[in-house]
């Protein structure tokens, strides 16, 4: 009988739960929820009267003094930050609470011989077990609830004083134009938000809008001469990436056939510069346009050393149209093809095009880029074009240098147009409304100068609009003013976005300025929610954490003593992220580790024994990740602090990752006290 | 402490078995122990201490036993086997009909440990309380039991209020006995019950020990003060290092076989000198003298003759 894996370890589980109950049948049939809760009670009352709680007003004091000590942007950031001090104090509280009462319990009543006391009653020790949990459990959530007051009441002070001032300003001339449209947004919103936001799908920047933005296949998409690129996708096949794996010696061919055009009245061409009334067929020639092709993973990273990058250059042909024989080629060598091999195992790789011209667009479509591969007598093996999805071309991605808080969206440059940054929001969830009813949409940029150009004390000027593509709308263009770290809005009517499928388009209007753009610093708002139910949500699953901090102290104090338990504990909880942050590394991890210690010209032997040696040891941190908990699915705290609605999704997954930790924690220490002589 | 077997060359070792028989006293047997051992294992399971030795006895319904034995003899760890607070090496024993371990008989077992080892940040009253959810006592019968019992130990309105941390250690003893009768147990162990008690509190527990005997319970009583034992215990086992060394009724064992005394009310000096002149002609050498009573009955007269009339004498005094 063949069984899968999945079937075999569904399997093997189910029998070690079997056998679990099996073992525990006595004590279960007597399980008493009464005799429980005596000893949740008990236990909840030794950690009140045991002045326990008195950590909840110093971390107050601590917060309230870290509010003093805060220098916030403006009203929105003063809010935010304390905000995330009150998390981060209530979260500090109750994981170190947890921690070490749930840790010490135990083992102080075994030394103390209270133990005798309790296991001489009609008490199972699942049941003590179950009710220390449970009475951690009520004092964790009377420690949160206790928390959670003081930050609603702080927060909604604070909430009132600044929303009350800002009133106060708007009646005046004070607030310079650019604050007042966010201003009277606060005022009409407040700054205490629950919101269920879209964040678009994919940012995309043009030299100039596509004439025809579905046709993904033929229509050339224009972008600038670096640091501005065009990324076609492509997938190579297992068997391929093997064949290129073995042979060694294999070599990727590029080949290139983009449509380019000069850019509209660019006139620095090199030379003399012109007389009189310019005539660009008079022009002298402009020099032929080149690009520069990198390698990038799937997660845009480049894989090829820059040194590579210089010498992978190509001319391109005078049309996009030339057959392929006649394109512009650009060889990787044997190195490099492997390093690619290697990256492709881990989805499509991406042919980074950079233009190196800047009098220049350069165009891309799903026909400008082939990629032939050669083995080690240089016969073409495959020959690939970018992956066809759904019979479309797969999206070609137009991106520039990554900022702070995205990609750089630069100003005009000198009389030539900006770059036009387009956000696309597709199937968008809108809840229907008049259709000049106004839509807000929150932004948060980093506002980048280029060096030296621009007075400091100008204002960063954007234009925004919004293209629906179901009904062809274009709302008005807005200027916008960005600053660095503080939000801002766009309000559009709501026939902008209906349907769900609409583009946003950013241009940066100021010369010289450079804004970091990116997907998640755009929220569209789609519904709200009061912010202390929220709260609420976020507390909860920050009282589901404590019950996994409580489960696994207290398990790990069955068998070691209490330090050594709180340490497995905190070991316990961070292990995966500790173990990810050594082993996320992709599969080249031993090969790259190889080159970079012994070189290129290394021993063969040393350097396949490092190799080894690394993968190896990424694959144990791999492994070891899978028997951790994930203590992302926590993670709530960062959504409350941007304002953001926490589903119960987020709630579901949470207690999904408690559940399945804290009940085979729970089995084992009930295993290991039952046979445990607690007579010390 | 190791001379204690060669103080005792009158007493002997008797047949366990026989003496233990079940025919031989009245009442079935509440626990049974056959061949009991432990021992104590170093960290890599290497044997480090034989505490208790092929431990072989019977105790019956109705009885107060006794443990004694200097420290380290194996009293406790009998105790810690029977509560199934540790576990046997070898041997098995028996409880109230089930074997030890199981959680079950416990609900008819009530245990005072050597020491009160009890939550201190409760208070008597609380202390009761807890206890008796553990045997799923209902409010009403704890609104009932918990007043009665503390009244039964002596503890009055103020102690019982008072934190267990605030208690005297002969207070404590009072509400450690108290949560071991919370569940009106069929078998009492009590470990040193008299420790931290002054001679009032002494003879109050002994009266007590006697009146659940009184009520058909088993009482298991470990201690070293020999004249608690002597005062109350129907049989009593000698354990030393390990091994039983006698075991059997208090009266035959400490019997002087081979002296008569003769009691009678006081008599004066010529009924003394007439006596002793009977007793020559008997050839019989004897010394007539008057009856001493104990420390602990003088104290308990003094100080009941100095207690106002309908006072009662509590701990918190």
């Amino acid at each position: 009988m063949n069984l899968e894996p999945t079937t075999l370890s569904l399997l093997l589980g189910g029998l070690l739960v079997l056998a679990l109950l099996l073992y525990g049948l006595r004590d279960l049939l007597r399980f008493s929820l009464y005799r429980t809760w005596a000893i949740s009670g008990v236990v909840f009352r030794e950690s009140v009267r045991r002045n326990v709680l008195w950590v909840t007003p110093l971390a107050m004091l601590a917060v309230v003094l870290l509010v003093q000590l805060q220098h916030p942007v403006d009203e929105a950031d003063a809010i935010r930050q304390t905000l995330r001090a009150c998390l981060l104090a209530s979260a500090l509280v109750v994981i170190v609470v947890a921690l070490i009462l749930a840790s010490t319990n135990l083992p102080r009543e075994i030394s103390s011989r209270v133990i005798f006391t309790l296991v001489t009653k009609p008490l199972t020790r699942f049941e003590l077990l179950l009710g220390k949990i449970i009475g951690f459990a009520r004092l964790s959530a009377l420690v949160l609830a206790i928390m959670g007051l003081f930050t609603l009441l702080l927060l909604w002070t604070m909430d009132f004083a600044l929303v009350n001032r800002i009133q106060t300003t708007l009646q005046t001339e004070l607030p310079v134009e650019s604050r007042r449209p966010y201003l009277q947004y606060i005022a009409d919103n407040g700054l205490l938000r629950a919101q269920r936001i879209d964040t678009g799908d994919d940012l995309q920047i043009y030299a100039e809008l596509p004439q025809d933005p579905a046709d993904t296949a033929t229509a050339p998409r224009y972008f600038l001469a670096g640091p501005y690129f065009a990324a076609v996708p492509l997938e190579l096949p297992a068997e391929l990436i093997d064949r290129i794996r073995t042979d060694g010696l294999s070599q990727i061919v590029v080949r290139l056939r983009l449509p380019w055009k000069l850019r509209s009245g660019d006139v620095t061409f090199p030379g003399e510069p012109p007389l009189g009334v310019i005539n660009l067929e008079d022009l002298p020639p402009a020099p032929p346009p080149f690009v520069s092709v990198q390698m990038m993973n799937v997660a845009l990273e480049s894989v090829i050393a820059p040194s590579a990058i210089q010498a992978n250059q190509a001319q391109l042909p005078p049309e996009a149209g030339v057959p392929w024989p006649e394109a512009a080629v650009v060889l990787l060598d044997p190195d490099q093809t492997q390093y690619v091999a290697d990256q492709a195992r881990l989805g499509p790789i991406h042919i980074a095009l950079y233009g190196l011209n800047s009098h220049y667009l350069f165009g891309v479509n799903g026909e400008s880029v082939q990629l032939g591969v050669f083995d080690s007598s240089f016969q073409e093996i495959a020959t690939l074009m970018p992956a066809v999805a759904d019979g479309e071309r797969a999206s070609i991605l137009l991106r520039t240098y990554l900022g702070r808080r995205g990609l750089g969206l630069t100003g005009p440059d000198e009389d030539q147009p900006a770059p036009v940054g387009v956000l696309a929001f597709r199937d968008t969830p809108t809840i229907e409304r008049e259709p000049e009813a106004l839509v807000d949409i929150e932004m948060r940029f980093n506002v980048e100068l280029a060096g030296g150009i621009l007075d400091e004390r100008d204002d960063t000027l954007m234009q925004a609009s919004v293209h629906n593509l179901t009904t062809g709308f274009t709302s008005d263009a807005t200027v916008l003013f960005p600053e660095t770290g503080r939000s801002f809005v766009l309000r559009v009517p709501y026939r902008a976005i209906e349907g769900g499928d609409f583009d946003l388009r950013l241009q940066t209007l100021s010369r010289g300025h450079t804004v970091s753009v990116s997907g998640a610093g755009v929220k569209l708002v789609v519904d709200r929610q009061p912010f202390a139910w929220n709260l609420a949500k976020m507390l909860l699953v920050l009282w589901l954490m404590s019950l996994l901090v409580i489960t696994a102290g207290l398990t790990f104090s069955t068998f070691v003593s209490w330090p050594v338990a709180a340490t497995m504990t905190v070991f316990g909880l961070t292990g995966r992220w500790v173990a990810q942050q050594i082993g996320e590394t992709s599969e080249s991890m031993g090969r790259m580790a190889a080159e970079e210690m012994l070189g290129s010209e290394g021993d063969v032997g040393a350097k396949e024994a490092v190799r080894v040696g690394v993968d190896a040891l990424t694959d144990f941190f791999s492994i070891v990740t899978a028997f951790l908990p994930d203590m992302s699915a926590y993670g709530t705290a960062e959504l409350v602090e941007q304002g953001l609605l926490i589903d119960w999704s987020h709630v579901g997954a949470a207690g999904w990752v408690t559940l399945a930790f804290a009940l085979p924690m729970l089995a084992v220490a009930y295993i290991v006290l039952r046979n445990k002589e607690v007579a010390p | 402490m190791d001379t204690l077997a060669s103080e005792q060359p009158s007493t002997t070792v008797p047949d366990a078995a026989a003496v233990a028989s079940p025919s031989a006293l009245p009442g079935e047997p509440v626990v049974e122990v056959e061949h009991l051992t432990k021992i104590y294992k170093d960290f890599w399971g290497r044997p480090k201490v034989r505490a208790l030795d092929d431990l072989t006895l019977t105790i019956h319904k109705g009885e107060v036993f006794g443990l004694l034995g200097p420290n380290g003899s194996g009293k406790s760890t009998t105790i810690k086997l029977l509560l199934g607070l540790i576990f046997p090496t070898a041997g098995k024993a028996r409880v109230l009909g089930k074997p030890i371990g199981d959680p079950e008989i416990n609900s008819r077992i009530g245990f005072l440990p050597e020491e009160s080892y009890l939550y201190r940040f409760l208070n008597g009253e609380e202390t009761l309380r807890f206890y008796g959810k553990l045997f799923k006592l209902s409010r009403k019968e704890l609104d009932e039991r918990v007043p009665l019992l503390l009244d039964a130990v002596g503890l009055d309105q103020k102690a019982r209020k008072r934190k267990l941390r605030e208690y005297s250690k002969g207070m404590a003893r009072r509400i450690g006995l108290a949560q071991a009768l919370i569940n009106d147990p069929d078998l009492i162990v009590l470990d040193e019950p008299t420790t931290g008690l002054d001679p009032i509190g002494t003879r109050e527990m002994k009266d007590l020990i006697l009146s659940l005997k009184e009520q058909g319970k088993t009482v298991i009583l470990c201690s070293h003060l020999l004249a608690d034992v002597e005062d109350v215990c129907d049989r009593v086992t000698i354990l030393f290092r390990g091994k039983m060394q006698t075991l059997g009724q208090v009266s035959e064992l400490v019997q002087v076989k081979d002296v008569t005394t003769v009691e009678a009310p006081a008599m004066t000096a010529d009924q003394q000198r007439e006596l002793r002149l009977f007793l020559e002609k008997l050839n019989v050498e004897a010394r007539i003298t008057h009856p001493r009573t104990t420390l602990e009955d003088l104290f308990i007269r003094i100080v009941r003759d100095n207690t106002a009339a309908g006072q009662a004498y509590t701990s918190s005094e």
